[in-house]
């Protein structure tokens, strides 16, 4: 291993280690369980935990729930963005619903979501209404970008959309993408709990987050917490890992003088 | 013969070309000359359908396959040398051809062991060169060559004159080449002088 990673590996666990001990320093200076639970009690719970089906069933649950909601909002917002770049009409049709979108408060989304759909939908439509301006807002900004003087060089030569789509443009969307997911994981995981802890679907990490609030089992919403947190980040990491697999086929630095 | 008949060109209040007459040639090299500011580029771009023009009417380009080396290089730093030049040739050409292509242009550029290189690793020269071979190996049948040689030393350029003559030979086609250049311009064969607003020598 390099001098460097090793660095870096022991910077991360001091950094870890400093925050771990805040927390206990927490717990013991609150002195109480039920506020905040010791890192070693809200471990042992993630571990029981972990031995239950249930478990995995609420987290493929939510999973299920949050990958919906990210891969509808990245379809629709990839096409709406592109029908937003071609049309200037559709473009200012948007921007209103798009406005609202951002600064409606999720709570309120929730609320009539509630009245609209089913429990186990509801966290859908949030997370979509949610991720959605996101990827609709970097693609496009992604799109008005694009180096114009290639446009021109793909109409005189006369080069097919699929190759221009695929060599002059994607490579060009690919930061923007990538900034918008990273975006779009996290907050998809935060609203869509949000939404299952008071849309109570059957199976749900949220619901089962209100569950443990409501028997004061504080270690527990601890453990949950921890979960989605680990989760999301397991999320995130794979996204990153695909797209920057994606960009370095478009690898700037092939070769050298 | 391409035929420009009274053309007129301005951006706003600037008038770039007024009632432009000039005849091109097919089948031969024909350098635009003149002074900076004189419309040569948007004349290229006029003639590429890059650029719309106020009236007049251009006989002979509709309808032919285009080739462009624009002012500025327009490469991709994400694509290799080798991949920039067969990006423009894979919606024309099988692969065979494709890769043909390829090979005799590196050599007609002087460039044969910087096909693998990224953009960003070679010098202006070699990414002038690079946009030159990407013209050439498209083989269209109007080729428009903004300033081909700019930023090239005069022994790399003489050698590519000679090159770029012998390829033309081998395979004809319209070439309407600017330059500031009038040894290269009269090197190369005919030759055009623009002034501002108006053809004065044909």
């Amino acid at each position: 291993m390099k001098p460097s990673i090793i660095i870096n590996k022991l910077r991360q666990f001091i950094i870890f280690s400093i925050w771990l001990f805040i927390w206990q320093l927490g717990h013991f200076l609150v002195g109480n369980e039920l506020l905040i639970p010791s890192p070693l009690s809200t471990l042992i719970r993630l571990a029981e935990m972990l031995q239950t089906i249930d478990f995995y069933r609420q987290v493929a649950a939510t999973f299920y729930r949050v990958f919906v909601g990210v891969m509808v909002s990245l379809v629709v917002g990839g096409i709406s963005a592109l029908l937003s770049y071609k049309i200037r009409f559709i473009d200012e049709l948007f921007k209103p619903m798009v406005t609202f979108m951002k600064t409606t408060p999720v709570m309120a989304i929730i609320i009539l979501a509630l009245l609209w759909f089913k429990s186990g939908q509801v966290p859908i439509f949030v997370c979509f209404l949610m991720v959605y301006p996101i990827i609709y807002t970097n693609v496009l900004t992604g799109l008005r970008q694009l180096d114009q003087s290639l446009i021109e060089l793909n109409k005189v030569f006369e080069v097919k959309p699929v190759l221009q789509i695929k060599e002059c443009y994607w490579p060009q969307l690919i930061p923007y993408l990538k900034a918008a997911l990273q975006l779009a994981i996290g907050i998809g995981w935060k609203v869509v709990i949000a939404a299952e802890v008071l849309a109570v679907p059957y199976y749900a990490m949220g619901y089962e987050l209100l569950d443990a609030k409501i028997y004061l089992e504080t270690s527990e919403v601890f453990a949950w917490v921890i979960a989605i947190i680990i989760l999301s980040q397991c999320c995130e990491a794979m996204v990153n890992r695909m797209l920057n697999r994606k960009e370095a086929t478009y690898d700037y630095h092939k070769g050298s003088i | 013969m391409i035929i420009i008949k009274d053309l007129s060109k301005s951006y706003d209040n600037l008038i770039v070309h007024q009632r432009l007459n000039v005849k091109i040639k097919e089948n031969q090299i024909t350098s635009l000359l003149g002074p900076s500011g004189c419309g040569k580029t948007t004349l290229l771009r006029i003639l590429a359908g890059l650029e719309p023009f106020d009236s007049g009417e251009i006989i002979g380009v509709q309808g032919k396959k285009i080739a462009y080396l624009f002012q500025e290089d327009r490469l991709m730093p994400w694509l290799t040398a080798e991949e920039n030049i067969a990006y423009v040739l894979k919606s024309k050409y099988m692969k065979e051809q494709v890769e043909e292509k390829i090979d005799s242009i590196f050599e007609l550029i002087q460039l044969q062991g910087y096909k693998n290189y990224g953009i960003d690793k070679l010098s202006g020269g070699m990414k002038r060169r690079i946009a030159l071979g990407r013209a050439l190996a498209y083989d269209g049948e109007l080729l428009l060559l903004d300033e081909p040689f700019k930023g090239l030393d005069d022994a790399l350029k003489e050698s590519l004159y000679e090159g770029v003559k012998a390829y033309f030979a081998q395979k004809p086609c319209t070439v309407i080449n600017v330059t500031h250049d009038k040894k290269e311009a009269e090197y190369l064969g005919e030759y055009i002088y623009l002034d501002s607003k108006s053809l004065i020598k044909a």
